[in-house]
């Protein structure tokens, strides 16, 4: 059985979504581990993930499914990547804390 | 209903390798993590002998269950939406395979928990192990092709970290590398398989009226097989499905990772190499064979792969100095093997010899273990000679194994190497295809090379004058004395004698009367589809197969026994009446011998194909970065460095957070001003 979610439903759904959206913002500006940094920024992407999945729902059409889509592929992207940084960067210094770095400012 | 007890049977070793992992934290659990293991697996044979005749009963011989809707994607309002359920199918081919990961786990399992006892990562490898039986098992059940390669990936991740088990090193490390990157490639054929499946199909459930199997034996009685012409999606499906067969089965080209795959702890090569990972492609094929019915270039493909594979993979064994790298090599050959069965069209052959090979290749390799663990990590056939007397169970066992393998006469390879050998032989003769007939050959050769490398090991380690030379492997266990001793402790004999006694009436009980049946019974019956045909009015010509003047069938139980005699009496020749003559020949053989032992070089090949040039590209590239493209910018860069010195500088701090929190802030405030406009 699908039906279009209701208004009340749809806020539920974007509630969760800024929950997630904003506990993983929290994290990003108050943690000092990278790795840590790197999962709160993927929980950031989560939250928009499910708002764009919740507002699909609500309007009953594709494009916001294959937008979440895209953002898992470039997440996952983003992480082999960002991973794969943090790796370079711990060799470097032996350490994961991002104020280790601070002296690369402009 | 009985039969839904079996959807319990992926999901109680998960269970097993979370408290695994539990136990990783927690000592006290982890001290139980083999037995944790052990029981879980032992479970889930037990549900697995228990629905057997439940399902046999069942209507059509299958069951599918639907777990919950999985993915939908697009809605019911608009058209062309994709649906998927985790669903399984449970009809005689799972069911076999069934058996066969469940059965050969557990007796693996079981051998483990004496073999890794003293391991410091003990709960993390049967944490492994039961990761492992949860992904084949869901690959086998799966009801649709998403869930199948769920399945699939979680067989390549548990395989990953099975060889890597021992990490530290940097050749399980590299190996455990290589197996992921090489399953990788195989993959994305896979996926583009499944991706053209749906488009031609327009859904990825397997069973069913409305399922891929079925429609596909619908087009074939229709239209036929299919051409580039008319349905050239119908030709690269099941091509694309090779390659990700290939991968995971080592075949050639992608067969190169599994030989490596044996820097896991001895049970791993035993479980990938004889009960799981490695027959997830034959089993694939199986299960798609009315697809791969459709393209006759697809099968030529497959039996041409599995018979070249079988063959070199054979040669390479032969050169060998490593035990249980002659065993990984033979592997290959065997599974290519079942890859020339299946494109002969021969299902029922192909997971036949699937059956008995995951016998007696488990023995072997635990076998094998059990001769590494008496010396202290040797696994090298020059360093060991006439171990018989210090090992006289495992000579035995490995003995039958060896038997086994090289298809003696009423021993289990015996049977599924004749039926081999018979699809491939008839299938020729029935569809004029002079290439069948040639690959028969082949394969018939290398039973011939099967048999002498099998027993030049078992001659080596256990015949002739004793000398030895131990590893330096040393255990520190209650028997710590440097000369080759039997396994202390029974629960690692017993899996063997279990083992061992399949090995022996495996092919002689299992043939034609149960996996015959169970083939027959399932959607890889190619009669089905050949029925269908025939329906239809696509009618082959059925002259009466005969080969030598014989009938088939009696003409290839005669070649395959020859076969294995001339290469048992080679090897007993050379390797056990007159090593001189053995190392004459050898030493006369000296270029193709060292080519062989390199393993023809493929390795080096690879890296100059592809790992090089890719590493003087980089090259190149970093230097036109370095010496052009950098002088330019840092130029460019001279005139805002300038001009940020005398303006926002002072706001850099270097904080990555800083600059976030200022991000945040302007979002915010923009958020703020939209607000207040709208309102």
């Amino acid at each position: 059985m699908d039906v279009s979610l209701s208004t009340l439903a749809l806020s539920h759904y974007l509630a969760i979504g800024g929950v997630l959206f904003v506990l993983g913002m929290v994290g990003f500006l108050t943690r000092r581990n990278m790795i840590v940094l790197f999962l709160c920024t993927e929980m950031m992407f989560q939250g928009v993930v499910v708002t764009l999945a919740a507002f699909s729902r609500h309007h009953l059409h594709e494009v916001g499914q294959s937008f979440v889509i895209f953002v898992i592929t470039i997440a996952a992207a983003e992480a082999a990547l960002a991973l794969a940084l943090v790796v370079l960067l711990f060799r470097r210094r032996r350490t994961l804390d991002v104020q280790a770095w601070a002296a690369l400012k402009g | 209903m009985q039969a839904e007890l079996a959807n319990l049977i992926p999901w109680i070793p998960l269970l097993g390798a979370a408290l695994c992992a539990l136990g990783v934290f927690a000592p006290g659990l982890g001290r139980f993590a083999g037995t944790i293991s052990v029981v879980t697996i032992l479970a889930s044979f037990l549900i697995t002998a228990g629905v057997t005749p439940a399902v046999m009963e069942a209507e059509g011989s299958s069951v599918a269950t639907v777990l919950y809707p999985w993915l939908s994607f697009g809605f019911e309002s608009s058209a062309g939406g994709l649906r998927v359920d985790f669903g399984y199918l449970i009809d005689p081919l799972t069911l076999v395979m069934l058996w066969v990961v469940t059965g050969i786990g557990t007796l693996i399992a079981l051998y483990a928990t004496g073999y890794m006892r003293g391991d410091p990562g003990y709960s993390r490898f049967f944490a492994g192990v039961c990761l492992f039986i949860f992904a084949m098992t869901t690959l086998v059940m799966a009801d649709n092709l998403l869930v199948l390669f769920l399945g699939w990936e979680g067989v390549g991740l548990a395989s990953y970290l099975l060889i890597g088990h021992e990490f530290h090193r940097d050749a399980a490390a590299k190996a455990a590398k290589k197996a992921f990157v090489f399953n990788r490639i195989g993959d994305l054929g896979f996926v583009l398989g499944i991706f053209l499946a749906y488009q031609a199909f327009g859904t990825i459930t397997l069973s069913g009226e409305t399922g891929v199997l079925n429609l596909a034996a619908g087009i074939y009685a229709e239209h036929g097989v299919a051409t580039w012409a008319s349905r050239p999606d119908l030709m690269a499906i099941p091509l694309l499905l090779i390659l990700g067969a290939a991968g995971k089965s080592a075949q050639i080209p992608l067969y190169v990772w599994l030989p490596d795959a044996m820097e896991g702890p001895t049970p791993v090569s035993a479980l990938i190499h004889a009960a799981t990972m490695v027959t997830a492609g034959v089993y694939l094929v199986a299960r798609m064979m009315p697809v791969f019915a459709l393209s006759p270039v697809a099968l030529t493909v497959l039996a041409v792969v599995g018979g070249l594979t079988a063959l070199i993979a054979g040669l390479i064994a032969v050169a060998q100095h490593d035990i249980k790298r002659v065993f990984a090599y033979s592997t290959v050959s065997q599974l290519g093997y079942m890859f020339l069965a299946l494109g002969a069209m021969g299902s029922f052959a192909a997971v036949f010899h699937l059956v008995t090979h995951a016998f007696f290749k488990a023995l072997l390799f635990l076998t094998a273990g059990s001769v590494m663990h008496a010396m202290a990590g040797q696994l090298d056939l020059r360093k060991m000679s006439g171990l018989f007397g210090r090992l006289p169970v495992t000579a035995v066992l490995m003995l039958i194994g060896c038997l086994a393998l090289a298809g003696f006469p009423l021993m289990a390879g015996f049977f599924s190497k004749d039926a081999i050998l018979y699809a491939v032989f008839t299938y020729g003769s029935e569809h004029d295809a002079w290439l069948y007939p040639v690959l028969g050959w082949v394969a018939v050769a290398t039973a011939g090379l099967t048999a002498f490398y099998t027993f030049r090991v078992w001659f080596r380690v256990f015949m002739g004058p004793s000398a030895w030379e131990m590893g330096d492997h040393h255990h520190d266990d209650e028997h710590g004395v440097d000369e080759p001793h039997e396994m202390p402790w029974w629960p690692m004999n017993a899996p063997l004698v279990v083992l061992a006694l399949g090995a022996i009436f495996g092919g002689a009980l299992l043939g034609e009367g149960v996996i015959g049946e169970a083939i027959s019974h399932s959607s890889a019956n190619p009669d089905v589809v050949a029925q269908a045909g025939h329906a239809a009015g696509h009618h082959e010509e059925h002259h009466h197969a005969t080969l030598l003047g014989m009938d088939v069938h009696t003409a290839v139980a005669v070649l395959g026994s020859i076969a294995a005699f001339v290469g048992l009496g080679l090897a007993a020749w050379f390797h056990l009446v007159s090593r001189a003559a053995g190392d004459a020949v050898a030493a006369a053989m000296g270029p193709i011998r060292e080519v062989l032992e390199q393993k023809l070089y493929v390795d080096e090949i690879y890296h100059a194909a592809v790992g090089l040039p890719s590493q003087i590209t980089g090259f190149m590239l970093t230097l036109v970065d370095q010496l052009g493209l950098r002088g330019l910018v840092q130029l460019l860069a001279v005139v805002p460095q300038g001009l940020s010195m005398i303006t926002f500088q002072q706001g850099q701090t270097g904080r990555l957070q800083g600059y976030a929190l200022g991000m945040a802030l302007g979002v915010g405030v923009i958020c703020l001003l939209m607000y207040m406009a709208l309102t």
